[in-house]
């Protein structure tokens, strides 16, 4: 047997991530194309806004052999071709997200780990430095400040919103 | 059975490209954010093809949204249908009164006109568009609307709403075009006071309201003046309602947009509104033009104020 070769059962399972990133990818198109639904809004910041930032949230703290962050970059780019915006903006932002939230995981699933309010309260942390870097990248891109009112709104919305992902997930472990 | 054998080089690559994949995309993500904001003509013809791609998509989503309005809609509004009618009936003969003020004004304009010899100015053509979604959100006030260069839509046209003008169109795509709200940060539109008639521009700053800027010095504006647009620049028609002042105490008053009272579901692109004379380009090139257009209207109430002085008692 040559020790250099790899044995097919990883490439089925490279098989399965690509698949299984597809359909992730297929599932943050879903939460951005809800975000952009027409719902209430306020300060130019759609109610549903905060659905990818959850998603995202969520996936970096999933196993690592799962999930590829060029997904999470998809997801991003796709939200910047829907809005009509500067392409680059929300794969940025989410791509950052993800690697905040994933350089910190042990931590994180250390804390969230043990109740669903320390969960709840650790994407608290997370949603409001989301906002406040995500006015600081409309700072620098487009070189004006943008009203953070609507940034920590749909901030607020998404932490809102956070507690509904957390019980489908305890009905899913039941 | 065996997968293909790796070289050493490759393993390599592939590892490192795995420990350093994040950063990758990070600065994958900054080079297509340059490069968008560069305007490079290539980015932004790749951009409008994907948009045109994903826009049935995000058509279906929008017609669930409004689909979902509707049911709720027909919720509320079952439970109090007898007062509706009453209302509406009320609006529709003060409506038929207008109707028929209106159709006298006009009579009674052709007679003047036809009299003083006027040359008639043609009336804008609509071309009803879907607005798919939401506005950008925090960063970005744009809208993508389902018509494009195949319906006749191009740079620069204006966009309105039942309410008033909604912003103007800043890139086109064969099915999908691109359009910059008036509450944008690069929205600049030229306005005139429709009270006292002073010119002035309005600009966004990605609030929910416009400020009223380039006022003539010492004109007086007041809570509840209309503002239309100038036609200055000839850019866009004159006479399209942009908004009402809200706030005087400011520097720059507070104008709130007719355009944000309804939610941007359908838009009428106006398609012979005015010969339009902003290059083709991006966003910059959209404010470049309305810079030159702030700068005309400027120079205009210069003039205007010297001329004014000139005309004091001395």
């Amino acid at each position: 047997m040559n020790d250099e070769s790899i044995p097919i059962d990883d490439d089925r399972r490279a098989v399965k991530r690509v698949l299984y990133n597809v359909l992730l990818v297929l599932l943050g198109a879903v939460c951005v194309m809800l975000a952009r639904m027409p719902t209430v809004y306020s300060e130019g910041v759609s109610m549903l806004g905060g659905l990818p930032v959850i998603l995202v949230y969520s996936l970096a703290l999933r196993n690592q052999t799962e999930v590829r962050p060029v997904s999470i970059l998809l997801i991003g780019l796709f939200q910047d071709v829907l809005s009509g915006g500067t392409i680059g903006v929300w794969a940025l932002l989410y791509t950052s997200l993800y690697a905040l939230v994933l350089s910190q995981q042990e931590g994180f699933l250390q804390f969230i780990g043990r109740s669903a309010l320390f969960s709840w309260l650790g994407f608290i942390l997370v949603a409001l430095l989301f906002a406040m870097f995500s006015w600081l990248v409309g700072w620098i891109v487009l070189g004006a400040l943008i009203p953070i009112k609507g940034l920590f709104f749909q901030a607020c919305i998404a932490m809102l919103l956070y507690p509904v992902t957390l019980l489908w997930r305890i009905r899913l472990s039941v | 059975m065996w997968a293909p054998v790796e070289s050493k080089w490759q393993r390599a690559w592939r590892s490192f490209a795995h420990r350093h994949e994040i950063t990758f995309l990070l600065v994958f993500s900054v080079i297509l954010l340059v490069l968008d904001r560069s305007g490079a003509e290539f980015f932004q013809r790749g951009k409008f093809w994907l948009t045109d791609a994903f826009a049935p998509a995000v058509a279906l989503t929008v017609r669930a949204g409004e689909a979902s309005d509707a049911l709720w809609f027909a919720t509320q509004n079952h439970f109090s249908l007898l007062k509706r009618n009453e209302e509406l009936s009320a609006q529709n003969s003060r409506l038929l009164k207008w109707r028929t003020r209106a159709r006298d004004l006009e009579r009674r304009l052709a007679y003047y006109e036809d009299l003083l010899d006027v040359v008639a100015i043609p009336d804008s053509s609509y071309l009803t568009a879907r607005a798919l979604g939401e506005s950008g959100g925090p960063f970005e006030q744009a809208v993508i609307l389902q018509a494009g260069r195949q319906d006749g839509v191009e740079y620069g046209l204006g966009v309105v709403n039942a309410q008033g003008l909604v912003g103007r169109i800043i890139g086109v795509g064969d099915k999908t075009s691109r359009v910059l709200l008036l509450t944008d940060f690069n929205s600049r539109i030229p306005v005139l006071m429709e009270s006292g008639g002073a010119h002035a521009i309005v600009t966004g700053d990605n609030s929910n309201l416009l400020r009223l800027e380039y006022l003539p010095e010492g004109e007086k504006v007041a809570p509840g003046d209309l503002v239309v647009t100038s036609g200055d620049g000839n850019s866009l028609p004159a006479g399209l309602p942009v908004g009402e002042v809200i706030d005087v105490s400011d520097d720059t008053p507070v104008v709130l947009p007719y355009m944000q009272a309804n939610r941007l579901e359908w838009v009428r692109i106006l398609i012979q509104a005015a010969q339009h004379d902003i290059p083709e380009g991006d966003v910059s090139a959209a404010a470049d033009a309305a810079v030159q257009n702030a700068d005309a209207t400027v120079q205009n109430n210069v003039q205007q104020a010297s001329a004014r002085e000139e005309t004091l008692p001395q």
